[in-house]
């Protein structure tokens, strides 16, 4: 499926010599020849050195690793594409540069999709946001912000929550939270900046409880404590207890499965990340990374609308 | 920093047995204390190489300084011998980075001839007769009883000195076994190239560039791992200290054969996270981290070398990076190298002593 995508173009189907060199390393991915491509790109940039569409034909490298499931390789293709397109535009935006637009969102979003394959969601959603704010309003705007729609759960039902274990009150099945707005908080006991968003959250929730606001906190076990120091699994909960005590005082009210499959189910490979949940159990927010209160109350708010409410307006 | 944090590793209690001595009582010696310290000018000598050549310290000394390496014995000390092998391997290298090299030891020059000769050694091996330079140098080996054949022989040790004569970092370890390998020193010097075979391992938040030390070790050598890390751009990994959170850090899985040393840390920076107002020690910038291990050289390990040609040696770099927003999380990077095993030269002069 993924490499119908990837490949569909008119230089898969073509049949005449190839043109160019970009035409060339597409010919040779959509014959599913990777080292081929790879001889060609690396024959072709010997002699005419890092020129714009040698970077593109890199970047198309990177998509075809990709399709293959080398993720390591595709990886290593999209780095490279993207570090030769930046040093090439310098301070240039990348619209008057059609090759070099190519081939930095083509590579941006290989990079993204290599994340993603690896079960890094908010990693790739992350490392998209970053990307979008730097070409904002340029010409891969649109296909950094189509990579963050693809990557994100947002508009996906979201996943049942792995609640075989717990600290604090015993988790809630989504079914059971199904009428509230839904706060899903990840966080980690090595995280400083889940440190910040906790607070926040409390101050959500005491402002917005009665208002159908909930608030689950799912962690996960990382094998160590303080310092990185190695720990064993109770060693581990006991001092993730005392880093909730400390800094998180509100979660003493908060449901927190604890559970690497929620981590998974989630994609969540960076703390904190912040999922929001409608009153229908649709994912209206993916956001890894800490929010500022303004920030996520401006998400929240619409959705605490009482449905009869909504239905009036 | 490094070389400083390298010389409180050498304050240890020193037990020594020696071949064909009468077991003693071990006694404390503490070898950072010994002989001329960094700043201090060594004493000048005249001492015969094994040709006749006399030559003083500042014979000795090239352009940017010199390496003076006190050994026990060509004759007798197989790890001595065998360190006398590799420095001859990088003989070339120092001459490049402008350092002379000399070797002085007890042994008679008859002695020092018939192994410059045997394993093609060219730096000068220097003959010390009643050790009055080792004397005056302040690092004989004074659980050695008078009298007894191995009387005369320093405490191992290399002293780097500068073209006016003083020490600018020395190298005196523990276990009479150990010595610094060339690139190890010169690692801890900040004066070492990045060899071709080094790895490079990019990972989302780093990108790093590792080796070990040596391509070639034998039992008893010092040597090192290295990582040479870049964090990307707003990119920081936390340094030791950091209290809360995951320090960078490497393991070495356990290897009968190598023994390991604490993880040699640059000095990191603060990172104020004003929200929480926290200062925490991180690194930023790029650092290199330095991994010291030495080939072991019990029994059981020499037994277990014997006709064994390569090592490879495997551990995890451990390490929790952030930005100003998240943290992502803790990454394990698997590493591996493989070195070459250089034998302990056991063989004895053939001239008498």
């Amino acid at each position: 499926m993924l490499f119908g995508v990837l490949l569909a173009g008119p230089a898969a189907s073509q049949t005449t010599a190839p043109t160019d060199v970009v035409s060339e390393v597409r010919s040779a991915i959509g014959a599913r020849d990777l080292d081929r491509a790879d001889a060609i790109f690396a024959k072709r940039r010997g002699e005419r050195g890092n020129v714009p569409e040698i970077i593109e034909a890199l970047s198309w490298l990177g998509r075809g690793a990709l399709a293959e499931g080398q993720l390591d390789r595709a990886d290593r293709y999209g780095r490279e594409a993207q570090q030769l397109a930046v040093t090439l535009l310098g301070s240039r935006a990348p619209d008057g540069e059609p090759r070099l637009a190519t081939a930095l969102g083509a590579a941006i979003e290989v990079q993204a999709n290599v994340r993603g394959q690896r079960g890094q969601r908010s990693d790739a959603v992350y490392f998209l946001q970053r990307q979008l704010e730097t070409y904002k309003d340029t010409a891969i705007h649109k296909r950094i912000q189509k990579n963050i729609n693809l990557l994100s759960l947002e508009g996906h039902p979201a996943p049942a929550l792995d609640r075989s274990e717990f600290i604090g009150h015993a988790p809630p099945t989504l079914d059971e939270l199904n009428g509230k707005v839904l706060v899903l908080f990840f966080w980690a006991h090595w995280c400083p900046d889940c440190k910040i968003q906790g607070p926040i959250l409390a101050d959500l929730l005491a402002t917005y409880r009665t208002q159908g606001l909930a608030v689950v906190a799912p962690t996960q076990r990382f094998g160590c404590v303080a310092g990185g120091t190695p720990a064993g699994p109770d060693e581990e909960i006991r001092y993730i207890l005392q880093i909730r005590d400390k800094y998180y005082g509100f979660l003493a009210d908060v449901p927190v499965p604890l559970s690497e499959a929620n981590h998974k189910l989630y994609g969540v490979s960076s703390t904190p990340t912040v999922v929001v949940v409608d009153r229908q159990g649709v994912v209206k927010l993916y956001h890894p990374g800490r929010m500022t209160k303004e920030e996520l109350e401006q998400q929240i708010r619409p959705l605490l609308i009482p449905l009869n409410a909504e239905a009036r307006d | 920093m490094i070389i400083s944090s390298m010389s409180c590793t050498l304050v240890f209690l020193l037990f020594l047995t020696l071949p064909g001595l009468a077991q003693q009582s071990p006694q404390k010696i503490d070898v950072a204390r010994l002989g001329p310290q960094p700043g201090q000018a060594v004493p000048d000598f005249r001492l015969q190489d094994a040709q006749g050549k006399v030559w003083t310290r500042d014979s000795i000394v090239g352009p940017r300084g010199a390496m003076l390496v006190f050994s026990r014995s060509v004759d007798w000390c197989p790890y001595c011998k065998t360190q006398m092998i590799e420095l001859q391997g990088r003989l070339g290298e120092l001459k490049e980075k402008g350092l002379g090299l000399a070797v002085i030891t007890y042994d008679s020059p008859a002695i020092m001839a018939d192994f410059s000769r045997r394993r093609g050694i060219t730096f000068p091996l220097l003959s010390d007769p009643g050790s009055l330079t080792i004397k005056a140098y302040g690092i004989l080996n004074t659980t050695v009883a008078a009298g007894t054949s191995n009387y005369g022989i320093p405490f191992p040790g290399t002293l780097l000195i500068d073209r006016s004569g003083k020490v600018t970092s020395r190298f005196f370890e523990e276990a009479y076994q150990e010595r610094n390998t060339v690139s190890t020193i010169m690692i801890a010097l900040g004066n070492a190239g990045t060899p071709a075979t080094a790895k490079r391992i990019e990972t989302d938040h780093l990108d790093i560039t590792t080796y070990a030390s040596d391509e070639v070790v034998a039992p008893g050598s010092l040597f090192s791992v290295v990582f040479d890390v870049k964090p990307g751009a707003g990119i920081h990994v936390y340094a030791p200290g950091a209290k809360d959170y995951r320090i960078i850090n490497l393991r070495i899985d356990a290897n009968p054969v190598l023994t390991t040393r604490a993880l040699q840390y640059p000095a990191s920076e603060i990172y104020h996270f004003k929200p929480l107002d926290e200062r925490v020690p991180v690194f930023q910038k790029p650092f290199r981290l330095v991994q010291g291990m030495a080939v072991s050289t019990s029994p059981a390990a020499r037994a277990a070398l014997k006709g064994v040609e390569t090592m490879t040696i495997t551990g995890t770099l451990d390490y929790q990076a952030c930005d100003d927003r998240l943290c992502f999380t803790p990454r394990s990077i698997p590493v591996s190298y493989t070195v070459k095993l250089r034998q302990l030269d056991t063989e004895r002069a053939t001239v008498p002593k």
